[in-house]
């Protein structure tokens, strides 16, 4: 985390979902946190590309994705000192209790279940990157 | 939030309030102390409560009084910011769904029109009802003009293998909404019947070209609610306008843009 103009955090957060339409509102949801600044992944692989340039200070990934899903890239983000404690939240869908446990156990931070609300992302990436109220 | 500029904020009159309650309640102190000082000293020197202290004791009560007053005015200014603060976030709440809305109809609409195959269409369809809107299980039937029957084209998580074709214009709840002439809206019949929760006409302007079916929400989605309207709406009329344009693009030959004949093109 970099400390921008007026003492405002800067922090970073990368999503990583297949879906166009997800993806854009989950960027859009998280466009109304001050201060983070979003990058957008397909998938899996193009996430390991972009984390190989760029320190995020969150992720966010879709479960089911092709070529390289969500919990492998969880399995491959905890095995990387650079992004051993770095937040994971993951997207599930309701009927996936078993991947959702998957991924908490791969060391996912928490998780966020589809259909998914602007406030609920907002608030769970405010309270996973302690980000106070008076922040808004 | 902004000023108007027209008087102080309501904050700054609280500060103030608060400010003045406090020096009061200073200033009481202090006249309490020094009267206690002095009528333990008159005790000690062995004279009784004057008619003095009598009339100070009484001041003091009033002033009590007057700061008891003042305090509960100061919990009603309280009072009336936690309303407004209250008020503030609400609308604030309101505006951060509105806005939420209106992007989910943005990318929605984008998408659709991004859609070059019947298969964008149906993916678009799928990613929007699912995730946007939070329909559990559905169906799309796409019209088959010759015939005049609806066919089932796909099922969300399922095949369509044993679902029978609709035959049009159709009757009861179905008749309702391929009869609408136009792309389903909030307020129209929403075509319910058992096992459906609503069948949402996909039309390209007049032209009814398919129909979804949706018969059931996900879990945690408890109905279909008025912000779900505008989304349905979109739905209904573009990827009516995606389907058409998918199959006419289906069977287009591929021709090169050219002046000369988009030019002849423009306002004929």
């Amino acid at each position: 985390m970099t400390q921008g103009t007026e003492g405002t955090p800067k922090l970073s957060a990368l999503v990583v979902e297949d879906s166009p339409p997800m993806r854009k509102m989950i960027v859009f949801a998280l466009s109304r946190v001050r201060g983070l600044t979003v990058v957008e992944a397909d998938d899996g692989v193009d996430a390991l590309r972009r984390i190989a340039s760029t320190k995020f200070d969150i992720i966010i990934t879709d479960i089911n994705m092709p070529i390289l899903d969500g919990l492998k890239l969880v399995k491959r983000l905890r095995a990387d000192e650079a992004y051993r404690d770095v937040p994971i939240i993951i997207i599930t869908t309701e009927g996936a209790e078993e991947d959702r446990q998957r991924a908490l156990a791969l060391g996912a931070t928490a998780y966020i279940t589809k259909p998914i609300q602007a406030p609920q992302v907002i608030e769970l990436v405010r309270e996973v990157l302690g980000l106070s109220e008076a922040r808004r | 939030m902004t000023h108007d500029g027209s008087g102080p904020t309501l904050e700054a009159q609280t500060q103030a309030f608060l400010r003045e309650f406090f020096a009061k309640g200073e200033q009481l102190v202090r006249e309490l102390i020094e009267e206690n000082d002095r009528l333990r000293l008159s005790l000690s020197a062995g004279a009784n409560p004057t008619a003095d202290s009598s009339r100070t004791i009484e001041r003091l009560a009033r002033q009590i009084e007057l700061l008891e007053a003042e305090c509960a005015e100061l919990r009603r200014v309280a009072a009336g910011v936690q309303d407004r603060g209250g008020t503030f976030r609400d609308r604030l709440d309101d505006l951060e769904r509105e806005h939420y809305r209106l992007a989910a109809m943005y990318v929605a609409g984008s998408q659709f029109h991004l859609a070059t195959t019947i298969d964008d269409v149906l993916r678009t369809l799928t990613e929007i009802l699912l995730n946007f809107v939070g329909v559990g299980r559905f169906t799309v039937y796409v019209v088959d003009e010759e015939r005049q029957m609806l066919f089932p084209l796909m099922r969300e998580g399922e095949t369509t293998a044993e679902l029978e074709e609709l035959p049009l214009p159709g009757e009861g709840p179905l008749g309702d909404v391929t009869g609408l002439g136009r792309p389903w809206h909030p307020g129209a019949p929403r075509g319910a019947g058992p096992g459906v929760l609503m069948q949402l006409p996909l039309c390209s302007g007049t032209r009814l070209v398919g129909l979804v079916r949706i018969e059931r929400l996900l879990p945690q989605k408890a109905e279909l609610g008025d912000a779900d309207g505008g989304l349905l709406e979109l739905v209904s009329e573009h990827a009516g306008v995606g389907i058409e344009t998918a199959w006419i693009r289906a069977h287009a030959r591929e021709v090169p843009l050219q002046r000369a004949a988009l030019e002849r093109l423009v306002g004929s």
